[in-house]
């Protein structure tokens, strides 16, 4: 009964620990960019019920990130953990991941994150719900389900405007399978429909809450059980998976080297401010 | 590597360092400066499990180990030790005697309200002429048969037998004089030392529950203290006030047993609370070695800089493996009283040296209250002091070393 929603994080390294380049069950934390997904998640499921599932990819030490999600109020968890899937690229990770989402259907939506502290793609989120062929819409901060017409509408901003989606449910609760847009990106969808969470959305909405309890650490350790798939659950094979099937390669990974430049700005105030204002444009952060 | 622990360990640490870096952080300096205890953040602790942290679920709590327990206060104090002290105190010495020697009555009656910091406790047992010598406490509680008022109270009800009237009309008269009450301003739950039998010495000192606003009851200012400003320590005065037998803790002449058990209990969280204040320390102390410029080159380059800070970076370890053995040992049910003096010995001494040496990496700054490590150093110098002096920990490992 209610929304099935399933949530798709990674645990990444926690970037904050000193000297920290390697993945260990020491360092790994999830992706605070998922946080946003989850707590929508968690947010829709207070007011409408229903489920939530976090599917993951990653090596074992990820577990420490999908307690972490299970902790802050998922239902089900599962790890898909195989060796033969190791530094598959987002391509690869999208294939996995929708071969995992098609063994949970039916599902109302699926969630991401926007991006990762890690890898910082935003790929996959997309590229996932290209694969199961159903609509996506990125970076929303909103989302509202209205069961009389059939109809989700999602918000989300984008250069300085305020885009409002409507997209026309699946599943149980809506089912007619007929799928519309008003904006060319929804399309006619099989089953559910993808979004990727801003991180406006989170703190700011849920205040307090969006921190783990200890009664839900508790919860995430006494009743609930982190599910690990493998190739073989998926019915993929070794070579399909991984980096030899990974059509994108990393071939070089150097630190960046930053330089400090320091620039003095003279005026008034308000000319400073003015100047700072312009420069910060026109560099890119602001505007 | 964190040998001792697990991952629900270390997702405690993340969940705790999240809340302490977005909520506890941007109030810390504010709260010491201001002496003000910060209600809205105690608030969202308490929802979160952190003034409940051993207590059993049933009994309203997050039914956590003691490792979890060291975890929690470490972080808490890393961002406000003050924070810290008043959820170590509550824990451990204010919460752990009700649930370890109370009778079920007594854990319905005051331990849900606590762990879910719908109130807050504190504990009484220093006074003006008793610190460290705790056996040389003056305040008594004399019990008293109220038999006069129940009549005039009880004397429509039929259903109370003469037995039952004698039991539930006893009270103490309790005078007691309190200083430095941790928590003191805004508890309401507190544990009164008391003597119960003036002639009988050492064995004649009790333990009984004191409830806030009970005639007789009058508490102190909040304490202008070098640090721990935040936490409102104040000194409490109970003059002739009338407390129900049912508020005794266990039995008459136990007071100084559960007053041990509770501080032995109480020092692992004043260990990790050390812990805590100098990581802290230690962090500061790095970031500003790395950005200050000095010679050309940022301070951290020059040996005398790393020296201190591998010095400090190994204490706070050492110090912190100290604590981890105690709470571990205490989970196995093995005896840990003297691994917890250690531990408390080791980081409260950890924590004044690395605050200092923290302070000399920043130099002048570092005397000013514009960064935290001013604030560190005061904050550090009073674990040296509370629950237990470093001398009486000496004391105590020697006693247990000698044996």
């Amino acid at each position: 009964m209610g929304l099935n929603i399933i949530a798709c994080v990674k645990s990444v390294i926690n970037n904050t620990l000193p000297s920290s380049n390697r993945n260990t069950l020491e360092n790994m934390e999830l992706n605070p960019f998922d946080k946003p997904a989850i707590e929508m998640a968690l947010s829709l499921i207070k007011e409408h019920k229903g489920t939530l599932t976090v599917l993951s990819m990653g090596p074992k030490s990820a577990t420490l990130g999908i307690h972490q999600a299970i902790a802050m109020g998922a239902d089900r968890a599962i790890l898909i953990c195989d060796t033969a899937l190791k530094e598959s690229d987002t391509y690869i990770t999208a294939k996995v991941l929708g071969k995992a989402l098609k063994k949970l259907e039916p599902f109302d939506i699926v969630l991401f994150g926007t991006r990762t502290s890690d890898s910082d793609t935003g790929h996959v989120g997309p590229q996932t719900a290209q694969m199961l062929d159903i609509p996506f819409i990125g970076n929303i901060h909103s989302l509202t389900p209205d069961y009389v017409k059939n109809i989700w509408t999602a918000e989300r901003k984008a250069d300085g405007y305020l885009e409002t989606f409507e997209i026309v449910g699946q599943n149980k609760h809506f089912p007619k399978n007929v799928g519309v847009n008003n904006a060319g990106v929804a399309d006619i969808a099989d089953t559910g429909m993808a979004f990727s969470v801003s991180s406006a959305f989170g703190y700011s909405a849920f205040g307090e809450s969006s921190f783990i309890s200890l009664y839900g650490v508790e919860r995430a350790f006494s009743d609930k059980n982190i599910e690990f798939w493998d190739n073989q659950t998926l019915g993929l094979k070794p070579e399909e998976t991984g980096l030899i099937a990974s059509p994108t390669k990393i071939v070089a990974w150097n630190k960046e080297k930053r330089a400090k430049k320091c620039q003095f700005i003279d005026g008034t105030y308000d000319q400073k401010a003015e100047q700072l204002a312009q420069k910060l444009s026109e560099a890119g952060f602001v505007g | 590597m964190d040998i001792f622990l697990t991952e629900k360990h270390k997702i405690v640490r993340y969940s705790v360092r999240d809340f302490a870096q977005k909520e506890i952080i941007p109030i810390a300096k504010e709260i010491d400066e201001e002496q003000r205890f910060p209600w809205e953040v105690i608030d969202k602790m308490a929802a979160l499990g952190y003034l409940g942290i051993q207590v059993p679920k049933e009994l309203g709590g997050a039914g956590m180990d003691t490792v979890s327990y060291t975890i929690i206060i470490e972080e808490i104090s890393k961002a406000s030790a003050s924070l810290g002290l008043c959820a170590s105190v509550h824990n451990s010495v204010a919460l752990y005697p009700i649930l370890a020697f109370g009778n079920k009555s007594q854990h319905q009656k005051f331990v849900p309200d606590l762990a879910t910091g719908k109130k807050i406790g504190a504990f009484c047992l220093t006074e003006p002429n008793a610190g460290s010598d705790a056996s040389a406490i003056e305040a008594t509680a004399i019990k008293y048969e109220n038999t006069q008022n129940f009549n005039n109270n009880h004397q429509n009800d039929s259903n109370s037998d003469k037995q039952d009237f004698d039991k539930h009309d006893e009270y103490y008269i309790v005078n007691a004089n309190k200083v430095f009450v941790t928590n003191g301003g805004v508890a309401e739950t507190f544990l009164i030392f008391v003597r119960t039998d003036p002639s009988a010495g050492p064995k004649g000192i009790s333990v009984i529950i004191a409830e806030k606003g009970s005639a007789g009851f009058i508490v102190g200012e909040h304490e202008n203290l070098s640090g721990m400003r935040a936490n409102p320590v104040s000194s409490i005065r109970l003059s002739d006030c009338k407390i129900h037998k049912s508020n005794l803790l266990a039995k008459e002449g136990q007071g100084l047993k559960i007053g041990l058990a509770a501080l032995d209990t109480g020092r692992i969280g004043i260990a990790a609370q050390a812990v805590g204040i100098a990581q802290g320390a230690l962090e500061e102390g790095i970031k500003y070695a790395k950005e200050r410029i000095q010679f050309n080159v940022p301070i951290a380059r020059h040996q005398s800089i790393q020296n201190m800070i591998a010095d400090m970076g190994t204490q706070v370890e050492s110090a912190r493996l100290m604590v981890y053995r105690a709470a571990l040992l205490k989970d196995m049910g093995k005896p840990f009283s003297k691994e917890a003096a250690m531990a408390k010995l080791m980081a409260s001494e950890t924590a004044s040296r690395v605050a200092d040496m923290a302070v000399q990496i920043h130099g002048g700054y570092g005397y000013s209250k514009s960064y935290p490590v001013e604030r560190y150093y005061r904050d550090a110098r009073i674990t040296r002091i509370y629950e237990g002096t470093s001398e009486v920990h000496r004391m105590v490992i020697a006693r247990s070393l000698l044996a």
